[in-house]
């Protein structure tokens, strides 16, 4: 029981009350432009999902090791790449042999392999001292937490295309980062920290 | 050399400003939304952004055009990391607190986007010169967005400015969180939008950041998960469907009058077609994996003449191979598009639809037609 609520609270503390996206800006853009190419949500989430989760729980493992705990934080980040980039040509190597996937798919693979969020979790893992479980917790956390950020942004963005009465210089971008700020202010109320207004 | 002059600074411009990373392409926000809350952190953000787009575009220029592209992206994550790890060094010596403060964002600029983007939608398409412009503007609009958000997050949320106390009388600590940058962001894109516009009414930056899917279903299709099309750094297809299988008919048909009818059909149908194409090739793949079936009657008695067999099992071979080659894939699935552009075309009495009905069958503009027409009332 004590296995599941930490999964589970991990997850939940990742994608809604720290939402990563939102509360700390890991993987913004990817949401962004993801959330102007919904088509494409339900995969890149697998993939997302499946590379925070895994990466996630082997740097947890490495973790362990007492060598590998006294490193500095770059040196950390060299080992996590690393991870991923071991990951990423693992899963490239099943999906092309086995799966005879098209090159088309595998760029979505790159894509969910190499973004600020997944890369993000492992490193909160580290810094909150996270075991195995919330590792696991905090990896689907992350890929709920997508989720949940390109489509709410993806509801605005078609709210904002139909708005004729958005000034000419304010239409596209701009008007997208001020509502995802409203969005990313919303979540932020989320995490209880005061702002000091 | 006036014109290279000219071309030159066109790029300069298009990268830095019209096409900026950050306020139009929405590229690298993650770093500036969170870490660039002060002068400092933001000059840290914006030396380590600038060497890592330099260094690896370069790299990928002279270097990797030949690899992958899914190589590629796992070799500018290696880059970016092997990159940052000597900065980090030597920032950590000048400026302690702040690189402390920076915290997990620094290494995580080894994943930023604006290096994987700029790599394959420019550095392995272009050649060494071209490139070096790119590298060097866009990472210059980089940069000057990043100090430009780092001061103003600096003044507002903390009254100071490269830790200076300016002793204002407010200060607003939620332009320190990530909501607001993100929202100066949105600001100073709209403020430089407009600039540009007034000073070059033909730019469009807002084509830098596409919406045109927008409205496209955001949960997709299982099936999708290995088939659908996905271009995230916009490149070529390599196996782009080439015109040569089109049947003569088929030319005579494009040769034909057909901006005129092109005039004439609806409008809503080329926004369809995608989607239908989409269904119609997922629907010959399905066709094409289920195995032929096995001839009844008197083919089957001719299929099991020995002369027959080898024929029968190559062309129950046949569609595991073609299922396998790629390029005829797209070939076909061209194939089917033009097929269904020519019903497209007889449905509504284009080029060739016109000699059989004399244009009777186009909905919209049929009663202009017949009015011109001498022989519209002998019509069927």
């Amino acid at each position: 029981m004590s296995i599941l609520g930490s999964l589970f609270s991990a997850a939940l503390y990742a994608c809604l009350f720290q939402n990563l996206i939102f509360s700390g800006g890991y993987g913004a853009d990817e949401a962004i432009r993801m959330a102007a190419k919904p088509k494409q949500l339900f995969p890149l989430t697998i993939f997302i999902v499946y590379f925070s989760t895994l990466g996630s729980l082997i740097c947890v493992l490495l973790e362990q090791s007492a060598a590998v705990r006294a490193l500095n934080i770059f040196w950390h980040a060299l080992l996590f790449v690393g991870v991923l980039v071991a990951l990423y040509l693992l899963t490239l190597f099943v999906v092309l042999l086995f799966f005879r996937a098209k090159p088309r798919t595998v760029r979505r693979l790159g894509v969910a392999a190499f973004n600020t969020l997944v890369l993000a979790v492992p490193f909160i893992n580290y810094r909150a001292a996270f075991g195995v479980f919330e590792a696991i917790g905090a990896g689907i956390g992350a890929g709920l937490a997508f989720v949940i950020a390109v489509l709410l942004i993806n509801f605005g963005l078609r709210a904002l295309d139909k708005n004729e009465q958005i000034p000419k210089s304010f239409k596209g971008t701009p008007a997208v980062f001020i509502y995802v700020s409203i969005l990313a202010l919303a979540f932020t109320g989320l995490t209880g920290t005061g702002l000091g207004v | 050399m006036h014109d290279r002059g000219k071309e030159l600074l066109k790029g300069i411009r298009d990268s830095a400003v019209v096409k900026n990373p950050v306020l139009f392409e929405a590229i690298g926000l993650a770093p500036v939304a969170a870490m660039a809350v002060s002068l400092k952190s933001a000059i840290i953000l914006a030396v380590v952004s600038c060497a890592e787009l330099v260094v690896i575009e370069l790299l990928a220029c002279l270097a990797l055009k030949r690899i992958k592209s899914y190589f590629r992206v796992a070799v500018y994550a290696v880059l970016g990391v092997l990159i940052n790890i000597p900065i980090f060094m030597l920032f950590e010596r000048f400026a302690p607190n702040e690189t402390q403060n920076a915290g997990i964002f620094l290494p995580l600029l080894a994943v930023n986007s604006l290096v994987a983007l700029h790599c394959e939608r420019f550095a392995v398409k272009n050649p060494f010169g071209k490139t070096f412009v790119d590298a060097v503007s866009a990472s210059a609009g980089y940069a000057l967005v990043v100090l430009l958000v780092g001061v103003v997050r600096e003044i507002l949320g903390s009254g100071t400015i490269y830790s200076v106390d300016l002793k204002l009388p407010v200060q607003l600590p939620g332009f320190l969180y990530p909501f607001g940058g993100l929202l100066l962001l949105g600001l100073l894109a709209a403020g430089v939008k407009a600039l540009i516009l007034r000073r070059h009414p033909d730019a469009h930056p807002e084509r830098a950041f596409d919406m045109r899917e927008i409205s496209q279903s955001h949960v997709g299709k299982l099936r999708n998960l290995l088939d659908a099309d996905f271009n995230p750094y916009d490149e070529e297809e390599t196996a782009a469907p080439a015109p040569r299988t089109r049947t003569e008919k088929q030319r005579k048909k494009q040769d034909a009058p057909a901006s005129e009818a092109s005039a004439q059909a609806p409008q809503a149908e080329p926004s369809e077609s995608p989607e239908r194409r989409t269904k119609k090739a997922e629907k010959k793949m399905k066709k094409r994996a289920k195995p032929e079936k096995a001839p009844r009657g008197k083919a089957a008695k001719a299929a099991k003449t020995p002369s027959d067999v080898p024929k029968a099992a190559a062309a129950a071979e046949q569609p595991q191979r073609t299922r396998r080659a790629e390029p005829e894939d797209y070939l076909s699935e061209f194939d089917e598009i033009l097929s269904e552009l020519d019903a497209y075309r007889e449905k509504y009495g284009m080029p060739d639809g016109a000699d059989k009905a004399d244009g009777a069958q186009i909905p919209a503009s049929g009663g202009a037609d017949d009015a011109e027409d001498p022989k519209g009332g002998e019509k069927p």
